[in-house]
């Protein structure tokens, strides 16, 4: 939960549309849409997006559909559900996580 | 390091390797080794073997070549021919093939 | 000779397929088919090249090809999957990496709805609720809504939160902290605030 900075799509709360920014975001309702932020998103455990996501950093508690790219870390909790295609240098996928979809991370593996 | 292959196992293809193999499952293909190594009484093997040195307990179809010796064990069987300047065949194992110890 | 796992050495190469029913630890390299009804250690450096079906997978080294696990699929933070993951249960630790298509069932008792399914009907069923979700939505329930053409300065004095005196509020100032807590039960002034027609003053 962001303290001063940063916002909260709380519980009872739909967005239908996108959401920019350059602050952290914490869903606990809904949003469907694009959301591009600078920053990182993180989707509560009765969060549920569905939506291309193009961030810094997401962390997924609850529910997100849609292709993500992360700048820097995906992380998907025990007890998250996701669907759809990451791109993302870092990806913890947690214990519980149920994940669907494409990983696309940076190897190289050398067949030596 | 060696390798250890259990008698639960089955592989069916090449195993090459540098290092010492014990074989207690089942290998049907090819063995080259450049180590010793030991066929287990549940080992079972067909396949052409190249060992550095061979200890057999267990079952062997196909032909042997070994760089320094080969011991077939009592209660072994080996089915094929063996190359290798030193043989031991102990008693109660079974053979059936040529020896060539001239290398 | 003692009992120990069935260990593949660094110096060890199999082209081929392997079968078994115990667990097998893997330092060499492996080029084939590995069926396993146990657990596949692919530890480093080891490189296994081919399709594997096991019930459990702790990949530690690397694998190009397919993982088919029934119980569960590890990835180390050293390991590396080239493939596609099919398994109910996955974990991949930080600095694991994997390209490829992931399929897992979803575990029993856990969340499988779809995301858009999930909170919208119970947002709006109780009347109270109802009116919460005026801040980011009309009243008239109007399909899209920006955020970003949502003036919500004058609306956020008289919500208390702390304001800037931009008239405009830009991305980056969008501090808001909306909750259904703050929202006051909208007057109909504030309700066609939120539509883009009305927000000049």
């Amino acid at each position: 939960m962001p303290a001063e900075a940063g916002s909260l799509i709380s519980k009872g709360i739909t967005v239908k549309g996108n959401i920019e920014g350059t602050e952290d975001v914490v869903v606990e309702g809904a949003v469907e849409g694009d959301v591009v932020l600078d920053s990182s998103l993180t989707v509560g455990p009765s969060g549920s997006v569905k939506a291309d996501v193009s961030v810094h950093t997401l962390t997924v508690e609850g529910a997100v559909e849609g292709n993500v790219e992360a700048e820097d870390c995906v992380l998907l909790r025990a007890n998250s559900n996701f669907k759809g295609n990451i791109k993302a240098p870092r990806v913890i996928v947690e214990s519980g996580a149920v994940f669907n979809g494409g990983l696309d991370m940076d190897i190289e593996v050398s067949e030596g | 390091m060696s390798s250890y292959i259990g008698r639960n196992i089955v592989i069916e293809g090449e195993i090459t390797g540098d290092e010492e193999l014990t074989l207690e499952g089942t290998v049907r293909g090819k063995i080259a080794v450049k180590a010793a190594l030991l066929v287990g009484k549940t080992g079972s093997v067909e396949a052409e073997i190249e060992a550095k040195k061979v200890d057999l307990y267990g079952t062997v179809e196909g032909n042997l070549t070994a760089d320094e010796r080969v011991e077939l064990k009592q209660g072994c069987r080996m089915m094929g021919n063996i190359t290798s300047p030193r043989v031991l065949i102990s008693d109660g194992a079974v053979f059936k093939g040529k020896i060539d110890m001239e290398v | 000779m003692e009992d120990r796992r069935t260990t593949i050495g660094e110096g060890t190469i199999i082209t081929g397929d392997i079968r078994g029913e115990e667990d097998i630890v893997i330092f060499g390299r492996i080029e084939g088919r590995i069926d396993l009804s146990a657990t596949l250690f692919i530890e480093a450096p080891s490189f296994v090249k081919g399709e594997l079906h096991v019930n459990h997978a702790v990949v530690i080294g690397s694998v190009i090809g397919d993982i088919h696990a029934s119980d569960c699929i590890e990835v180390a933070p050293s390991g590396r999957v080239i493939g596609n993951l099919f398994t109910p249960r996955l974990v991949i630790a930080d600095g694991g990496a994997v390209k490829g298509n992931i399929t897992m069932k979803p575990a029993e008792g856990k969340q499988e709805a779809h995301p858009a399914e999930r909170p919208a009907p119970a947002a709006f069923k109780s009347p109270v609720q109802s009116q919460k979700r005026l801040t980011l939505t009309t009243a008239k329930n109007s399909d899209i809504v920006s955020l970003k053409k949502i003036q919500l300065h004058d609306d956020r004095k008289k919500f208390g939160f702390g304001t800037k005196p931009e008239s405009i509020p830009r991305k980056s100032e969008f501090k808001a902290k909306i909750t259904p807590e703050t929202v006051q039960p909208p007057l109909p002034q504030e309700t066609s605030a939120v539509e883009e027609t009305k927000i000049e003053e």
